[in-house]
């Protein structure tokens, strides 16, 4: 498989590898898998009061691709807020990337990740996830 | 023989996950010779090709039919379940679990007796792919697409694993 620069870069040196205490308040986690390749992905972002994303780390086991796209995403959702980070598609990735369409779903992998971290905040701090959840009133 | 028979149709099997490998294994002999090439040499062009299909779609067939995973997810197609490649899984547990389990394969290399910590980690992945295994010969069985579904995922992710854990072992202990 040829790998443009840009994964190459990335899965040589990634960004922001590591973890964050998925028990913290201001942390949201989102564990996403490939089932497909059998990646796992662990994403997590380190969120403000005002739901800025201050920190963000990742763990994946996976090939390149799933790596360089993750990585990648730590890079972009710093400085955003959560409501920008989930606006964040794939196509995105792929596209920086440059990703062959049999690694496209790499950069699925990453947006699900995202989302799911983005929700775990949101959870944590009662907010309603989704339209027609219904709202959580416990933590503030 | 007709060219759109099921993979279990051409090995004669009924279409169930738990099968038996050395039948797989004597009926796949026997059709390999029966359609071989070489017996057809003097036949007809088009017999010929037909000969050359058939071999093709018996060698598909065994390929499908000896690997568990492939063999999980053909039968789940038989069953009008397609699982798209790029669908994503969010069952934390189950990935937490697998998170942990590639930790401790990453780890295995500092620890004080690599062969001991590598040998139980794969027995452990073996155990868990059994169990996942059973669950989709019984859930297949009883008509639960959407369980037996999501143990074929379960499945993808152990195999994985299973195929690190071997790459390490000749990787410490190989040639």
């Amino acid at each position: 498989m040829a790998y443009s620069d840009k994964v190459i870069d990335h899965y040589e040196h990634p960004r922001n590898v590591g973890r964050m205490d998925d028990k913290s308040d201001n942390v949201g986690t989102g564990m996403v898998g490939a089932p497909a390749c059998g990646d796992v992905m662990r994403l997590q972002i380190q969120v403000s009061d005002e739901g800025v994303i201050e920190d963000a780390k990742f763990k994946t086991y996976g090939c390149g691709s799933a790596i360089a796209s993750s990585s990648l995403l730590t890079e972009w959702v710093k400085g955003k807020t959560i409501d920008e980070a989930e606006q964040i598609k794939n196509t995105a990735i792929a596209e920086e990337l440059a990703l062959p369409p049999v690694k496209i779903h790499c950069s699925v992998l990453a947006e699900d990740a995202i989302k799911a971290a983005v929700r775990n905040i949101r959870e944590k701090r009662g907010e309603s996830v989704e339209a027609g959840d219904t709202q959580e009133s416990a933590a503030g | 023989m007709a060219t759109n028979l099921t993979h279990f149709e051409i090995f004669g099997l009924e279409p169930a996950f738990e099968l038996d490998r050395s039948a797989l294994a004597v009926r796949y002999r026997e059709l390999q010779r029966e359609f071989h090439p070489d017996k057809y040499a003097s036949k007809s062009e088009r017999e010929q090709l037909l000969a050359i299909s058939m071999a093709a779609q018996i060698n598909e067939a065994h390929t499908v039919l000896r690997d568990p995973v492939q063999r999980a997810a053909y039968l789940l197609k038989l069953a009008g379940v397609e699982v798209p490649p790029e669908q994503t899984t969010a069952d934390t547990q189950f990935l937490m679990q697998q998170m942990l389990l590639r930790e401790r394969l990453e780890e295995v290399r500092e620890e004080p007796n690599p062969t001991a910590a590598l040998e139980e980690l794969a027995e452990e992945v073996d155990g868990l792919c059994r169990g996942e295994q059973r669950r989709f010969a019984e859930t297949y069985a009883a008509g639960k697409l959407s369980e037996a579904e999501d143990s074929l995922r379960k499945q993808q992710f152990l195999v994985k694993l299973q195929s690190q854990v071997e790459e390490l072992e000749a990787d410490l202990f190989g040639d």
